[in-house]
């Protein structure tokens, strides 16, 4: 039982960001999911607070050959950087490549992939998969989250590349007139000089906007502004689905023509920002105002914060409580390992119901 | 004033040209400075100037010897003592490469930094004058930019007589002219793999490939022989070698300035790359590989190392 698919010129560029955004993304391995109608590839980080998938229909491909159907459960898993090596140069793919073809067996050790060019030369790839045969499935339904907006990648990448990094996490909050992006600031220690930006969109400036309840949500922002500029790259609008702090937010793409479609489901962080709105003092870096509003504050040491020792503070993919004693060291809760309550369980091989952790489980 | 704008007083009054075994005048100073950088993977560089040009060549831990050779009809001036065949010294490649850095790029059209984004109006006249005294004197280049002349003494070490003799010509069993740009970008997917070693493969009338295994699987590339890339196909007989791929890199900055290049490979496995300029100075760049192991005795109709 195996696959054997074609890719033409025409999309290889977009399978070649496709794979390079997907590899963004996640963690240390890439799924390849092989039916007779569509190729799914996924991913979740190591902390399972993200979860990628982009899902190509046969009709993407210029030929696609699989005799397995969605019950043979066709699959392997293949390491990151290994899956990244044939399309790791766009330049190359454009500029080179006219025709790649992608093989797999059941019975092989190896997922081979074939890349010609246009001079007549050939590269051949035979790539290594892991040992981890256990097939990845989120059983979420995404269609439960009531509220959606949608709008042009280019809106929401011109708004993300007014924050000045990618990282950390990011808070949504939404009503009626407007959606407004923010910054969190987790890392207290190294808080000194980080600008804190919030940024609003008028409603009307969205494709779609529909909302069930005025809500407030967090996630992580690297995974979110990857998935953006993907989008863009490929020209497409992007949707984004959630209902409250207790459930994930679905980022989604549906390429052209329906050829593929792409999501990204990331888990709700519900902690606080640690600088709250009445301590953030510094200097105003800047005040656009072009339709939208952008403020930013340069977070200064006149700040106070609370005393806590080296590598406690560090918000890092799990759910962090710091407590701290007058003048006697800050007892800390030990890092909780890498599941998020409200995105539920990643779950190996079976599809079971949605579980919802509460912290006491978590705890013990 | 003397031709080119460089001065009497810039050579010190007391000397006269007679006391110069070498002067070369040349103007193609960006070209000549991405040659030269092209082979500077190694400290020292070997200089030799001789009737038909300057020959700068390195050799790295007898595995790989990379020369540039700067023809004579480059030069504006040539003069070479008459009592002398050939020059010979060693200078260290850092500071060669200081006294040219504003005239490297690292772009394919060899625009350098000292011209790019300028206007025909902006761009500085140049020329370079190099000069060579005797034995024990440094290696002297006076660069004049637009009346502006800095002046660059280099000190010389013995020449190193114990480079390898790569000869060739005669034990050639293939031979193949490509074009340099697509073998170019066709190596640079290798680098993705980062293999420890190449695997070069030329089969009669029908292909080359070169193959490497990495960490992350295999990976081979096959050039046919009649690809559109491939301008000639020589080959007597099927011939296998392997080599470090970090020695083969040191070839990819000849290999991205080149337009046309040649690889031959000799009965015993020897690798030479040779890397055509642009046609502005009809030079070239030659690097001779040697395989991993070196086997005596091959059969002469399977010829295969390692």
């Amino acid at each position: 039982m195996g696959i054997q698919c074609t890719l033409r010129e025409n999309e290889l560029r977009s399978w070649g960001r496709a794979i390079q955004s997907l590899c963004l993304m996640g963690g240390n391995e890439v799924q390849l999911q092989f039916t007779d109608v569509a190729l799914t590839l996924t991913t979740c980080d190591d902390a399972i607070s993200t979860f990628a998938s982009l899902s190509f229909n046969n009709t993407f491909f210029s030929s696609y050959e699989c005799e397995a159907t969605d019950a043979d459960n066709l699959h392997c898993k293949i390491p990151t950087k290994c899956l990244l090596k044939p399309f790791r140069s766009l330049k190359f793919l454009t500029k080179c490549a006219s025709e790649c073809s992608i093989e797999f067996s059941s019975n092989s050790d190896n997922l081979n992939i074939t890349i010609i060019t246009k001079f007549g030369a050939k590269i051949s790839y035979s790539l290594h998969l892991t040992s981890n045969t256990e097939l990845l499935q989120l059983d979420f339904d995404s269609n439960s989250l009531k509220s959606n907006v949608t709008c042009d990648a280019k809106l929401i990448l011109g708004s993300l590349s007014n924050f000045h990094e990618a990282k950390g996490d990011l808070t949504l909050k939404i009503d009626e007139t407007k959606m407004s992006l923010r910054n969190s600031i987790t890392d207290l220690v190294q808080k000194q000089g980080k600008v804190y930006t919030e940024l609003s969109l008028n409603a009307v400036d969205f494709i779609e906007y529909t909302l069930q309840q005025d809500c407030q949500v967090t996630f992580p922002f690297r995974e979110f502004k990857t998935f953006v500029v993907f989008a863009d790259t490929m020209r497409l609008p992007v949707t984004l689905r959630f209902m409250s702090q207790s459930t994930p937010v679905v980022v989604s793409i549906i390429g052209k023509e329906g050829t593929y479609e792409g999501s990204l489901t990331l888990g709700n962080r519900s902690h606080p920002d640690l600088v709250e709105n009445d301590s953030r003092n510094g200097n105003l870096v800047t005040s656009i105002d072009a339709g939208s509003s952008v403020t930013q504050t340069r977070i200064s040491t006149s700040i106070p914060i609370p005393h806590i020792s080296q590598g406690s503070e560090r918000l890092n993919n799990g759910s962090v409580t710091v407590s701290t004693t007058n003048g006697s060291v800050p007892r800390v809760r030990k890092k909780r390992p890498l599941l998020f309550p409200n995105l539920g369980r990643v779950i190996p091989s079976k599809v079971i119901p949605l579980i919802i952790l509460s912290d006491s489980e978590i705890d013990e | 004033m003397e031709q080119n704008g460089f001065l009497n007083t810039q050579e010190r009054a007391q000397d006269n040209p007679g006391d110069y075994k070498f002067i070369g005048i040349v103007n193609h100073i960006p070209i000549i400075a991405n040659l030269v950088k092209s082979i500077a993977f190694t400290s020292k560089v070997n200089v030799s100037v001789m009737e038909r040009g300057i020959m700068f060549t390195v050799e790295e831990g007898k595995y790989i010897q990379a020369s540039v050779t700067v023809l004579r009809d480059v030069f504006e001036k040539f003069t070479l003592s008459s009592t002398d065949l050939e020059i010979n010294f060693k200078i260290p490649s850092k500071e060669l490469l200081d006294c040219l850095k504003f005239f490297l790029s690292d772009s394919r059209s060899g625009e350098s930094f000292s011209t790019a984004g300028a206007t025909s109006s902006e761009v500085p006249i140049s020329s370079l004058k190099v000069m060579y005294k005797s034995y024990g004197n440094p290696f002297m280049i006076l660069l004049d930019e637009n009346g502006v002349i800095t002046d660059f003494q280099i000190k010389t070490e013995p020449f190193e007589n114990e480079l390898m003799e790569m000869i060739m010509e005669d034990s050639v069993v293939a031979k193949l002219i490509l074009t340099a740009e697509p073998m170019s970008d066709l190596l640079g997917e290798f680098e993705g793999s980062n293999p420890e070693h190449i695997r070069i493969s030329i089969y009669p009338n029908k292909e080359i490939k070169m193959s490497c295994d990495g960490v992350a699987g295999f990976m081979t590339c096959v050039i046919p022989h009649n690809s559109d890339i491939v301008q000639g196909f020589e080959c007597l007989v099927e011939c296998h070698a392997t080599y470090k791929f970090q020695v083969l890199r040191h070839t990819f900055k000849a290999m991205n300035m080149s337009q046309t290049m040649s690889i031959k490979i000799d009965s015993v496995g020897v690798l030479c790359l040779t890397f055509l300029m642009p046609a502005k100075t009809d030079s070239f760049v030659e690097f001779y590989i040697l395989p991993n192991t070196l086997e005596d005795n091959f059969p002469t109709d399977e010829l295969e190392i390692v």
